[in-house]
């Protein structure tokens, strides 16, 4: 390395030390009285030992192949860009898909961390919270897990300074932060007692909260915190960065999970457990099976709400998949498609040499005939064929570092990861070295065959229409083959997202979204035991501020609702038994002018009247859905229902109305039953406002005006809710539509700059066929036609593709089908149609030249 | 021999240092004029030491005023030369028991 580096300095002084070593020459004669033979040679011999040798040449040759390229700036770019796009796509999908689904969570040993859940599957919830009596069972018999802990997720209410502010919060078992691996960066964490009552009033901050709202005091500990109107002693901040939920938010507030043991079929817990150093995650799956068949047969866990058998069980989800397993179709997806640029940054840059290969292969022949080493000739062709793949491989490096950048920037979605996305260096540098060697595959060995040609070979390559021309042509229509077929793969899927979100977006949500604000509180219950009066008292003040036409109260908001309903009970019909349908309904608790300010359709009977707002009538409303699927044949009119099971003393609630469905849940699914009622005559803790936007502004000022201890949060005028819920099927659209995009302009341009190549080759004989008669149109015709046949061939193909990455996105399209044959139609109608485009305008730009002139050139 | 010219520089070298003249000069002395060092094989010969950093080299005045490249052994040079001369001797040993094997 020494001797490398002294001759790297010897680089730039070359003329000095030239001088110097005269000198010494001179010095040498003057002593010894005689001359000392030839002077130039042992100069000579002195500058090879200066030199860098082969690597000297490398510069050159890079300086040369620089020269080169700069001469055709347009084939440079498009080569660099070509690859730098795929390699970058392909980088950044597989680094962002390696660190979600198989690097590992910031968890200690995560990928021995499991979701525990109980599931009623007869009743349809693969899902359902855990009761506490459940979940301390689940610790107390299970034999796989280290141990098995609780949470669930909150929102809080802080007051903090007489400003209430709503904040994301999760109670958690005293074990979580051991199963989990976490630690605290201040104080402690819980300890099992304050799970317990009269000791829960402890709270643990994260570290962001800690430094947001708390100043990042050092005397932190032991000062008090008023969540939910309860004061609560802060013993410990967690380590900076640490988080866990499954979804959501990620927690500023930690409270201790109250475990006092409970009734069976009462909880809302969710559990992480850690498996035993060993255990496999079926054995964990076998043995919550059994410790739930126990508890089944013992207690009669997991009854429906209705006495019924729910089909319960209990099963362990790895907490990869659990967090991660919705978006891998996506990234799969986007690997795919990812591949796919890939491939056809390739085929474009082989297109792109092979314009050029008999342009290269003359001037090849030029410089072996001037006495260049086949050597020196085919290491230059070398490297100008990898200077494109070397520029573009570092656009590639550029791009994908600043789309990670933007991405662990970027607040967490549906990638919601505490790591952060690194590069991945193995999949670039394999990215990088495919496209170099297709560089030197398609750029230099084409030329290549100037060697094997002979001296009066080499003399036919300076002819246009020279032999080794041949392969060329026999490989160029297998290219547009190639570019045609991956354009078509990457279009179909991306038509198929645009078909989905449109028909997404063409959806009627059944209510009003233009010109709504909306916004949520939440009662504290030490506020108020019974909602309802506090209610009651700000909707007379929205009323008062903003007129009572302007805004309402509501306990579901469009799109905002999780799947799966509550249990009712039916007036005159066993509980329960309405066939094979659970009876199960979303319930709304509305304001007054509800259904008039939202629009809702009433079908039947009427809306709800200002005296069912003050006097208990007991009465409500249902929808569609609900209507058509208890009383198929009937009106539901004056029929009685009540929530939850017939209990004496109970008051049943006559529906006196019907109206048209909304969307409560996602877009994507139809509407469930929905039952309508007065807030008050069964209140609820949170509700959503919502104010026509002229009076928007107010809104706030209006609800401080009622209570200023309570917060509005989560303030989004409709549409923008409206917006969110298609934010994802958008987003993929957008990613799929530009990679579709970028490879019709990649493909356009390749077979674009081919057609201009190969018609200045074939010049002659169209000079020809003129003179004989050709019209231009006639000529042109069967150039286009020439890529046409293999345009289809390639169409075919790329449709297989194409159909093969609809398959991932099965679970993301939306009254779509991955096989609608129109869109495959379309995508290889388009993809042939950019051929046949591209190729007609390069065939034109190659004819525009006279016949006559071309002919006499010869 | 391959080597010996660089060896001889070395050796040279390792008593007191020279310019090219004067190592030529020392070479020829030292082998009672048997050794002639060509000038067209010891300058080449110096470039390729010093690029290896086995020598170093300075302007100085000579005795007689006039400025001269000197060369000087680096630490490197000392111990190319002492396993060099070992090389050296191993191999002349082996073509003398090859040449007269007793």
């Amino acid at each position: 390395m020494g001797e490398f580096w002294r001759k790297l300095t010897r680089l730039g002084r070359r003329d000095e030390l030239a001088e110097r070593l005269h000198e010494e020459l001179q010095f040498h004669v003057d002593r010894k009285g005689s001359e000392v033979g030839n002077r130039a040679r042992i100069l000579e011999q002195a500058y090879e030992v200066w030199s860098l040798g082969r690597a000297e040449q490398v510069v050159a040759d890079l300086r040369y192949a620089a020269r080169a390229l700069g001469r055709s700036p347009a084939f440079f770019a498009l080569a660099a860009i070509g690859t730098g796009l795929g390699v970058a796509a392909i980088t950044a999908v597989v680094s962002v898909s390696d660190t979600v689904l198989v690097r590992s969570m910031p968890y200690r040993d995560a990928d021995r961390l499991v979701v525990v859940s109980d599931q009623l599957l007869k009743l349809d919830f693969p899902r359902f919270p855990i009761s506490i009596a459940n979940f301390l069972d689940y610790r107390a018999q299970n034999r796989v897990f280290e141990d098995v802990a609780a949470f669930e997720p909150r929102a809080l209410t802080v007051t903090m300074g007489g400003r209430a502010e709503r904040v994301a919060g999760m109670m958690a078992s005293a074990n979580l932060l051991a199963v989990l691996g976490g630690a605290p960066a201040r104080g402690r964490w819980f300890d099992p007692p304050e799970n317990h009552r009269g000791h829960m009033d402890v709270a643990v901050v994260s570290y962001s909260y800690w430094q947001s709202h708390l100043g990042s005091a050092k005397d932190v500990l032991g000062q008090s915190l008023v969540v939910n109107d309860q004061p609560y002693r802060v013993v410990g901040v967690l380590q900076r960065g640490f988080a866990f939920r499954l979804a959501g938010d990620a927690p500023e507030i930690w409270l201790p999970a109250g475990l006092d043991a409970a009734a069976r079929d009462a909880g809302n817990l969710q559990a992480v457990a850690r498996l035993k150093q060993g255990v496999t995650l079926a054995s964990a799956q076998a043995q919550m099976h059994v410790v739930a068949a126990d508890l089944k047969q013992r207690y009669h866990a997991g009854m429906g709400p209705h006495g019924e058998d729910g089909g319960y069980d209990a099963v362990a989800i790895p907490l990869r998949e659990e967090l991660y397993g919705a978006v891998r179709p996506t990234l799969y997806a986007l690997a795919g498609a990812s591949a796919i640029l890939l491939l056809l940054g390739l085929a474009n840059t082989a297109l792109l040499w092979m314009g050029r290969a008999a342009a290269r292969r003359k001037e090849a022949a030029v410089r072996l005939a001037l006495g260049a080493s086949r050597w020196r000739v085919g290491q230059q062709l070398v490297l100008e064929s990898l200077v494109p793949s070397l520029v573009g491989g570092a656009m590639a490096l550029l791009m994908t570092l600043a789309a990670l950048a933007a991405l662990n920037s970027a607040p967490p979605g549906e990638l919601a990861t505490a790591d952060r996305f690194a590069l991945d260096y193995r999949v670039f540098g394999f990215a990088l070295m495919l496209s170099a060697t297709a560089g030197v595959l398609f750029g230099a060995l084409p030329v290549g065959s100037v060697f094997r040609a002979g001296v009066e070979g080499r003399a036919l390559m300076q002819d246009r229409g020279g032999i080794a021309v041949r392969s060329e042509s026999r490989l160029r229509p297998v290219m547009v083959a190639v570019q045609v077929g991956l354009v078509c793969a990457l279009l179909a899927p991306a038509l198929l997202l645009m078909q989905s979100l449109a028909a997404l977006e063409s959806i009627d949500l059944g209510v009003r979204t233009r010109n709504l604000v909306t916004g949520y509180v939440s009662v504290p219950p030490a506020r108020s035991l019974d909602p309802a009066p506090w209610y009651r008292r700000l909707e007379v003040t929205l009323h008062a501020q903003l007129g009572s036409g302007n805004v309402t109260l509501a306990s579901v908001l469009p799109l905002s609702h999780g799947s799966g309903g509550d249990p009712f009970s039916i007036e005159g019909r066993a509980f329960g038994a309405s066939g094979t349908l659970p009876q199960f309904s979303d319930i709304l608790r509305v304001g007054q002018g509800y259904f008039d300010l939202m629009q809702v359709r009433i079908l039947s009977g009427r809306g709800f009247e200002a005296r069912d707002f003050v006097e208990p009538t007991h009465v409500t409303v249902v929808n569609a859905t609900l209507a058509k699927a208890f009383w198929p044949r009937e009106s539901p009119l004056g029929k009685r229902v009540l929530m939850g099971a017939p209990r004496p003393g109970a008051d049943w609630m006559t529906i006196v109305g019907t109206v048209a469905d909304i969307h409560t849940t996602q877009l994507s699914e139809a509407p469930v039953p929905q039952i309508y009622f007065p807030y008050t005559q069964f209140p609820t803790r949170t509700m959503a406002i919502i104010a026509d936007t002229r009076r928007g502004a107010d809104l706030a000022q209006a609800v401080r005006a009622a209570d200023p201890t309570v917060p509005l949060f989560s303030v989004r005028t409709m549409e923008e809710r409206v917006a969110q819920s298609v934010e994802r099927p958008r987003l993929r659209a957008q990613v799929f539509s530009a990679y579709g995009g970028l490879a019709f302009l990649l493909a356009g341009f390749g077979i674009y700059s081919m057609a201009v190549y190969s018609a200045l080759r074939r010049q002659r004989e169209f000079a020809l066929r003129a003179a004989l008669g050709a019209t231009r149109e006639r000529l042109l015709a069967a150039m286009v036609g020439g890529i046409l046949g293999p345009a289809a061939i390639g169409a075919l193909g790329g449709l297989a593709g194409a159909y093969a990455i609809a398959q991932t996105m099965h679970a993301f399209l939306y009254g779509t089908k991955a096989s609608s044959p129109g869109v495959y139609l379309a995508a290889a109608l388009v993809a042939m149609a950019v051929a046949a485009l591209t190729a007609g305008l390069g065939g034109r730009r190659a004819l525009s030249a006279d016949p006559a002139e071309v002919l006499r050139g010869e | 021999m391959p080597g010996t010219l660089d060896l001889m520089i070395l050796k040279t070298l390792s008593r007191t240092s020279l310019h090219g003249y004067g190592i030529a000069q020392q070479i020829k002395l030292s082998s009672d004029d048997v050794l002639e060092v060509e000038e067209g094989s010891l300058y080449p010969a110096l470039q390729r030491l010093e690029v290896k950093g086995l020598v170093d080299s300075e302007w100085r005045m000579t005795p007689h005023n006039r400025r001269a490249r000197f060369y000087r052994l680096s630490a490197a040079g000392r111990k190319r030369l002492v396993a060099a001369e070992a090389d050296f001797d191993r191999l002349v040993s082996a073509v003398q028991r090859v040449l007269r094997p007793a």
